[in-house]
């Protein structure tokens, strides 16, 4: 699929030793296939040699020497070798098959799984139609390589060598004849691999823009269309399309002019064999028969025939280098955070939290924590309000560690998160995003995510606890209602509810709210709060507050700065105090819907 | 497959010349086998001194111009058909990315991204195949046999026969395999979408698999699928792998047919020896197209799969589109929405709402979730179609205006911001493209993002990123609506477009829009209490319904759901007032 505008910028040779070795190691577990296939390769061009030979016995030995019972010989010879010649390159061609397919598969599942261990920052810098050609179009080139260059390589010069030691001892002086011209074929050759590399770039270049184009507009069709962009896209496009196009004719005219060259440069090879030849026959050189004559030609034929479309297997190599440098910089990327030597196991968690002079920041030079401390107790609220951009969702974040500190400690009873396996941390945690990702699928399968330890009921059980409830069970197939895309056709609303109904399915000793109820009404977060007052009960939980009520119920607030916590206390604590919070809550809470009046009153 | 053909009529004159110069190319070739029999025969029968040295160079010398003249013809054919092949994959591409501009939301909404990109690359590049090589081969392989036999029947009749013995098994074997063939392609196509969609669903989502701890489970279903397309592809290529060796054998067991049967016939003095390694060289030239058969019908059946899926895009058809008339411009922004009721499915979203917005006159709109809200607010620039009268702008059904007529009229900002990779100063003129710096600096102050744009290293020239990660929620939100705010639209519909902008912020926008909520017809979903206030009506929707509309005073008047939402807010500020006091 799509490549992408940076990508293929460097000239990649099309042999990399380095690079090489690596793609070999992966053929190691089928090291027997591929012996096997080497063996069947060479098999086959040598079997794929006897049939010009049998023709040179059959005219010299049978016609000319007017013998019929070595022409039946010869012909049930030549039988015997097609039929063995079929055998083995059906053969080969499914162990090719299998090795290629099986090669592809292992790739694609050790680079899947490998991406699914790396860490968020890794996601932040890659964008995900890039990721995903990695696992399609880069990987299905280098089984390309595999099957369709390499293999085939080898075969070529089984072939080649084959028939230039066959030719040499059938007739050593037409044998150099034939291959005088093969210089002019290197100098041809040479030339134009040139510019077919060009070529070849030029055109991953291309169809990269176009593909990166499309999936952006696609994802974005909606604006397009409101706004009455579609002249001015499909222009653009255009231009990239035609781009694209120009760089492919451009190889297609030097594929044009090239291969006709390698055929005019065989055919001059079998002029100077028949020449050359038929001087040597006129001479009565009782070297040469005219049965070895007809072998030549045939054999030359052959010879040719490989050298043509090498320069397509030189851009199949390219390619392939280029893809697997690809391929191995994701797969040489370290996951930043990942488990330790000696993990901690913690099978119960308290949900004591305690952030100790955390630093942190995304671009170096832009601090977003600045030396944060901050102790949760097991089963505490905490509310936290700051300006956009105070650090209140990166706390978060490295609370779930998306994100290592860059100076600092997070203890979670007691014992620093980098002591502990990734997923076990995580597994006392639940998050509820602002902006909820659904996945394709029902909407069961989005609450519990295939977790095979959540039964039905408890799915059942958290989304009647939020309020969701309701209104799944006005969907056409209830639970089992398909999705669409991203949870298409479900309000905002609707999607966070989900999302609540998910973190509760968890049932997490600690819960993160990042923004959770900022575009939900009131009545909905009204359902909301009474869920979740349940839900929090014997929880630790941390939330990024918009709401009110929040703020309310909190046992703790905490008001965030820079990066920084300036005030800390609960609500009526801080109004009193006349700092930030005081500020910040006029501006942010006074004035909003009161959700949950009615448990004041 | 007919629906093809008008993908090359544009280039008709261009590819049947490409066939002119395959005919030639295969004369040219063809002959060079005869030219060599005739070598041989004069070898052979030298002693009779029917061949000099001079004959033997210029039978030499014309072989060599023959491969010439051969080669010039190939040049033009491979130049002009695999030429018009890319030409045609220009235009099916834009033809595509066209269809796809004018499908509206629903249809989108149906269809994965991901979907359709595996049908602009995958899908796309086989029926170019088809169209290039595809086509070019077929003619070839038909011509060098024709020509080839031609020529064979010329110089033995009965032996061309017998050489064509195996053909009929042949072509048997070809038919078989080529339509099961066909049917591993269609589902190998649609196994590698599903698998790449559920790859890219899952890097989008990671967030939320690394925090429920999912990605051992999401390897698992990565396997499933991952091992489906394997299988599929294994199947496949089973199958083609005995297309090659066949051909083969076929070739070859013409040969030793050639060579037993010739033998003996110029053993019997019927052929000569020339004619009988001509004949053989023939069966060679035809080893390879006829080996190609099977390489061609795998294209074939693959484009012809691949084209089916193409096709499924290009035939769809938008539910949502233009109506008959043009839109006089500018509109006064007079809407109104008499009776209309919307169902999606079973569920009934909106039910019966008559609602009457006088051109520059603002109304918010506030309710529960699920209560129709957006929904109402996606039918004014038709992402979604109201049923037929139920939906009037200047007195006109909205259905009978063109589609981007009726857009340009309404500056539209969506709950999420959808950026593109670009500079900011061209996604925020992204409506108007010859937009002046100074309009685009008036808006971003209106949106209150001016000053943080200013302040990028980049300012205007900031890349964004794709979809905008490269800035946060609100910055995008705000950049969207400085994006519609520059259309100078008479109708503005804001849903929800402060999600992301703390409240602060917010009351700064609002403050700044309080000139466009004077001049145009002003339609804005919120759930802030103070943001609806800044309306001149307010609705208060539930389940569906219109429950409540009117101004601020009115519907704390009648005492109702507003009213409540109202006065809980006092009894809270009065709460806080006396808290903060004591």
């Amino acid at each position: 699929m799509s490549d992408f505008f940076q990508e293929d910028s460097s000239p990649v040779k099309a042999y990399d030793a380095r690079l090489m070795r690596r793609l070999l190691a992966y053929l190691r577990p089928q090291r027997g296939r591929v012996i096997f296939a080497v063996l069947l390769l060479a098999l086959g061009a040598g079997l794929g040699l006897a049939g010009p030979y049998l023709v040179k016995v059959a005219i010299d030995d049978g016609i000319l020497a007017g013998n019929q019972g070595i022409l039946l010989t010869v012909a049930l010879l030549y039988l015997l070798f097609l039929g063995l010649e079929y055998v083995v390159a059906y053969g080969q061609a499914i162990v090719v098959a299998m090795l290629g397919q099986r090669f592809m598969y292992d790739l694609r599942m050790q680079l899947f799984s490998h991406m699914e261990k790396l860490s968020i920052r890794f996601f932040d810098r890659n964008p995900v139609g890039r990721l995903v050609t990695r696992m399609t179009g880069d990987v299905e080139t280098l089984n390309e390589m595999f099957t369709g260059g390499l293999i085939a390589i080898f075969g070529d010069i089984f072939l080649l060598v084959g028939i230039m030691i066959f030719l040499l001892i059938l007739n050593w002086r037409l044998a150099l004849v034939t291959f005088s011209v093969l210089p002019f074929i290197s100098i041809f050759t040479l030339f134009f691999r040139t510019r077919l590399r060009a070529n070849f770039r030029e055109v991953r270049k291309r169809i990269a823009a176009i593909n990166a184009y499309l999936q952006e507009r696609l994802s974005g069709i909606s604006v397009i269309q409101i706004f009455g962009r579609e002249e001015s896209s499909l222009e653009s496009f255009r231009d990239l399309n035609q781009k694209h196009t120009k760089a492919h004719l451009d190889t297609v005219f030097n594929f044009s002019v090239f291969w006709p060259l390698v055929e005019l440069t065989a055919s001059v090879s079998i002029a100077l064999i028949l020449w050359y030849g038929g001087l040597r026959v006129l001479g009565g050189d009782a070297g040469i028969s005219l049965g070895a004559l007809a072998a030549f030609i045939q054999y030359a034929r052959r010879f040719f025939q490989p050298i043509s479309d090498l320069s397509e297997k030189f851009n199949i190599m390219q390619a392939a280098m280029a893809a697997s440098e690809r391929v191995f910089g994701i797969l040489d990327t370290e996951p930043e955070i990942s488990a330790p030597n000696n993990p901690v196991a913690m099978p119960e968690c308290s949900g004591e939290i305690k952030f100790e002079g955390l630093h942190f920041h995304y671009e170096e030079e832009k601090p977003v924590l600045r030396g944060l401390d901050l102790h949760v107790k097991p089963g505490e609220r905490l509310a936290m309000v700051g300006l956009t951009g105070s650090g209140k969702t990166t706390l978060l974040s490295l609370l779930l560690r998306f994100y290592d500190p860059v100076k600092g400690n997070i203890l979670l009873d007691g014992t620093d998160l980098r002591e502990m396996v990734p997923g076990d941390l995580r597994r006392h945690l639940a998050l509820v995003q602002q902006d909820v990702f659904l996945f394709p699928g029902t909407v069961a399968e989005n609450i519990h995510l295939g977790d095979s330890q959540i039964s039905m009921e408890r799915v059942r059980e958290a989304a009647e606890t939020v309020g969701a409830h309701r209104f799944i069970e006005r969907m056409t197939d209830g639970y089992e209602t398909r999705l669409e895309e991203r949870g298409g056709g479900l309000s905002t609303g609707q999607k966070q509810l989900i999302a609540f109904a998910r973190a509760l399915a968890f049932d997490p000793a600690i819960l993160i709210l990042d923004e959770a109820t900022s575009s939900v009404d009131s009545e909905t977060e009204q359902w909301i709060q009474e869920g979740l007052e349940r839900l929090l009960t014997g929880r630790t939980s941390l939330t990024v507050a918009h709401r009110l009520s929040t703020i309310r119920a909190a046992d703790r607030i905490i008001v965030m700065h820079n990066g920084e916590l300036i005030e800390e206390g609960r609500h009526e604590e801080l109004l009193r105090k006349d700092g930030l919070y005081r500020h910040l809550y006029e501006l942010q809470f006074a004035d909003q819907e009161r959700v949950n009046s009615r448990r004041g009153t | 497959m007919k629906r093809l053909l008008p993908y090359l009529k544009p280039y008709r004159g261009v590819l049947v010349t490409g066939v002119v110069f395959l005919i030639f190319a295969n004369l040219f070739t063809l002959l060079i086998p005869r030219l060599v029999g005739g070598i041989i025969d004069g070898l052979q029968n030298s002693g009779e001194g029917e061949i000099t040295r001079e004959y033997l160079f210029q039978q030499a010398a014309l072989l060599v111009l023959f491969t010439f003249l051969g080669g010039i013809s190939r040049f033009f054919m491979r130049w002009l058909m695999i030429g018009a092949s890319r030409k045609a994959e220009y235009d099916i591409r834009n033809d595509f990315f066209e269809k796809l501009l004018s499908l509206d939301a629903p249809w989108f909404q149906k269809t994965p991204v991901g979907d359709l990109m595996a049908r602009a690359t995958n899908d796309l590049n086989a029926v170019r195949m088809l169209l290039g090589p595809g086509i070019m081969y077929t003619f070839n392989i038909t011509v060098t046999v024709t020509i080839a036999l031609a020529l064979m029947l010329s110089l033995d009749w009965r032996l061309t026969l017998l050489s064509l013995l195996p053909l009929p098994i042949l072509s048997l074997v070809v038919f078989r395999i080529s339509s099961r063939l066909h049917k591993g392609f269609e589902i190998i196509q649609a196994r590698f979408s599903s698998m790449t969609t559920r790859v890219q669903e899952n890097f989008s989502g990671i967030r939320v698999v690394k925090a429920f701890v999912r990605e051992d489970h999401e390897v698992e279903r990565f396997a499933d699928e991952n091992r489906e397309y394997y299988k599929q592809n294994l199947a496949i290529a089973k199958l083609m792998g005995l297309f090659h060796p066949s051909m083969r054998l076929f070739s070859g067991l013409a040969v030793i047919i050639v060579l037993y049967f010739g033998g003996q016939a110029v053993l019997a003095g019927r052929v000569s020896l020339g004619a009988l390694v001509a004949f053989m060289q023939y069966l060679i030239l035809l080893s390879w197209p006829i080996a190609a058969m099977g390489w061609v019908t795998s294209i074939v059946q693959r484009g012809s799969a691949s084209w089916i899926r193409l096709l499924a895009i290009l035939d769809a058809e938008a539910d949502i589109s233009d109506g008959p008339y043009g839109l006089e411009t500018p509109a006064k922004g007079h809407l109104e929405f008499r009776g209309l009721s919307f169902s999606v499915g079973e569920t009934e979203i909106l039910k019966d709402i008559k609602l009457k917005i006088p051109a520059g006159s603002s109304l918010a709109i506030t309710g529960a979730t699920g209560s129709g809200k957006s929904t109402l607010l996606n039918f004014l620039p038709r992402l979604l179609d109201p049923p037929p009268g139920t939906v009037f702008l200047d007195g006109k059904d909205i259905r009978e205006f063109k589609l981007a007529d009726l857009r340009q009229q309404t500056a539209w900002v969506g709950q999420e911001p959808l950026l593109f990779s670009e500079t900011l100063e061209s996604n925020m003129g992204f409506g108007e493209t010859d937009a002046k710096h100074h309009a685009l600096q008036k808006v971003a102050l209106d949106a209150g993002i001016l000053e943080e744009i200013e302040e990028f290293p980049q300012g205007w020239n900031t890349l964004v990123g794709e979809r905008g990660t490269k800035l946060s929620g609100g910055q995008k939100q705000r950049v969207s609506l400085a994006r519609a705010l520059l259309r100078g639209s008479p109708m503005l519909i804001l849903d929800a477009p402060f999600s992301s902008v703390d409240t602060h912020t917010e009351e700064k926008i609002l403050a700044n829009l309080h000139g466009y909520f004077v001049e145009r017809t002003v339609l804005l979903i919120s759930h802030r209490a103070s943001t609806l206030r800044k309306a001149e009506r307010i609705c208060v929707m539930e389940e569906g319904r219109i429950a409540e509309l009117g101004s601020h005073e009115e519907l704390l008047a009648l005492d109702g759901l507003y009213a409540d939402i109202h006065h809980r807010q006092l009894l809270e500020d009065e709460l806080e007032r006396r808290e903060f006091g004591a």
